[in-house]
């Protein structure tokens, strides 16, 4: 292969001899120091080989002397290989010519696609014609594009109001415009339905746009009570009321209040780096981590810190290669006894924390009242909130359901029916 | 072992080859031998060549020092390449003589 590389590169020629003292021909080059090999008899009196193209002017008095003559059958290599090239000034212009075509072609958009997925969105001859205006079409630079890349979103966003997420994409020669449309919410669950307490609460206020309330400001309600009957009591001519079903709307502002009790321990362990500590390098290169060396392991428990430090950043952008020290500490435990003032703020922090989970947003806190017994070992901590907020909670009847299907939902009723409190509560 | 001439008298080696035999001296260096390694039967090197006498797809005589020749018989003999010194032979070798020469 390297022979063939030399060879290549240096150019040779294959050369047919001719005459009666082809051995002495090779003889005499030789002795001159050319190079010759793939030396073969083709036929009597007749001799192939290749010879470095260089030496072939060498060569001649050897044939001259030899009364052989020689004719060059076939030139190979880099120099001929070049030469030919350079010779043919049309291969070259229509070389160049090639390359300016396809930089100049490969410049332009020549297709626009269009991929509409999901939703309600006009039909892609639409979308076309608003591109075309926009100046979205076969035949402009990608440059423009590029350039308008932002104004295209924007005109296509205001074009298209119902798409929910619009992408031009420049691939090579293609324009790739996705449309997503927008996805309604699914329709909200129709039919009756009463109003129940989402919490325990004491209820301060009752508005009631929809349904038949049952209960007033004062009132205490638990978790599930019905507080707005789905059920609309009207009255008849003939007299009488009839009972009609609706779907129970309205809010109902209650007092709520919610506890977070915490115990804190006044004593606690804490962990004491101690004088032993032992350092370990490592070399990680992606997942895998290649300790230098592991010896006098500290065991038991330690304390643990590690250091990394990317190495080579020039070479080294994804951070597939950094040195990392870790640094092993004994470890002594030590009892420390923590002051009520610490153990109270950690306490507070702990409950505030606790309770953010618990108040819900549009809560607005009334009143908040906090208490605190220190014990031997432990510190207890209460705090209440007591809040202002709406605990109205849609639940769909399931008493219509139950009914028959096709049976009329009009039910004559008593007139006292709809005022008092719902059996089940 | 001294060689015996024409007349009955015992020849005596050259200096330059007690010299070689007693020093353990490269002979191909000293002596201008041809040195021979050949592949199989099917490839051989030959150096310290003086040229060649005979070239045919059968037989191929290389002339070596001292009016030594190497006659190598075979069938599809070609030379692979040819420099001042060495050469190498491939094709099927069925014989191979060394007729005349010295050393």
């Amino acid at each position: 292969m390297y022979r063939w590389l030399l060879d290549f590169y240096h150019g040779y020629l294959v050369v047919m001899a001719q005459g009666k003292r082809l051995e002495a021909l090779l003889n005499r080059a030789a002795a001159t120091g050319i190079y010759l090999w793939g030396i073969r008899r083709p036929a009597p009196g007749r001799l192939l080989f290749r010879v470095r193209g260089k030496d072939f002017p060498r060569l001649r008095p050897a044939f001259r002397r030899c009364g052989c003559r020689g004719k060059i059958l076939h030139r190979s290599g880099l120099p001929f290989l070049l030469r030919r090239l350079l010779q043919n000034k049309g291969r070259w212009l229509g070389l160049a010519f090639f390359i300016t075509a396809i930089q100049v072609l490969a410049s332009f958009v020549w297709v626009v696609g269009v991929a509409v997925e999901n939703g309600e969105l006009p039909g892609e001859p639409r979308i076309r014609e608003e591109l075309r205006e926009i100046g979205v079409r076969p035949g402009v630079s990608r440059g423009k594009i590029k350039k308008a890349h932002e104004r295209i979103l924007e005109e296509l966003t205001i074009a298209f109001p119902e798409a929910a997420w619009i992408d031009v994409e420049l691939r090579g020669v293609v324009v790739l415009v996705t449309m997503v449309g927008k996805t309604p919410p699914p329709a909200e669950e129709e039919g009756p339905g009463d109003i129940v307490a989402a919490k325990e609460g004491l209820v301060s206020e009752v508005i009631v746009l929809e349904g038949t309330p049952l209960v007033k400001a004062g009132d205490m309600v638990s978790r599930g009570d019905l507080l707005i009957l789905g059920e609309k009591i009207l009255p008849r001519r003939e007299g009488g009321f009839i009972s009609q079903p609706v779907r129970a709307d309205g809010i109902v502002k209650a007092r709520v209040w919610y506890e977070q009790k915490i115990e804190e321990p006044l004593v606690i362990w804490r962990p004491v780096r101690g004088p032993r500590e032992r350092v370990v390098f490592s070399l990680r290169w992606r997942d895998r981590v290649f300790p230098f060396y592991r010896r006098d392991r500290i065991s038991g428990m330690v304390l643990w810190e590690r250091h990394t430090k990317r190495i080579c950043r020039g070479r080294n952008q994804m951070n597939l290669v950094e040195l990392i020290k870790d640094i092993y500490s004994e470890v002594s435990w030590m009892k420390v006894r923590v002051s009520p003032e610490e153990a109270l703020a950690k306490a507070r922090r702990e409950a505030a924390r606790e309770l953010s989970f618990l108040l819900p947003e549009a809560a607005a806190v009334k009143n908040r009242r906090e208490e605190w017994e220190t014990g031997e070992d432990f510190l207890t901590y209460r705090l209440v909130v007591e809040t202002l907020e709406d605990i109205a909670q849609l639940a769909v009847s399931t008493r219509e359901r139950q009914e028959e299907p096709g049976e009329d939902r009009n039910r004559e009723t008593a007139p006292e029916a709809g005022n008092g409190q719902a059996s089940g509560i | 072992m001294a060689k015996t001439a024409k007349n009955g008298h015992r020849r005596r080696k050259p200096c330059k080859t007690l010299l070689v035999n007693f020093f353990g001296l490269p002979g191909e260096v000293l002596l201008d031998l041809p040195r021979l390694v050949m592949l199989g039967n099917n490839r051989m090197v030959v150096e310290n060549h003086r040229g060649l006498l005979e070239y045919t797809e059968e037989t191929v005589r290389i002339k070596t020092a001292q009016n030594g020749e190497i006659r190598v018989t075979g069938k599809g003999l070609n030379l692979l390449y040819m420099a001042r010194e060495e050469l190498g032979l491939a094709g099927r070798f069925l014989r191979i003589d060394l007729p005349g020469g010295e050393g």
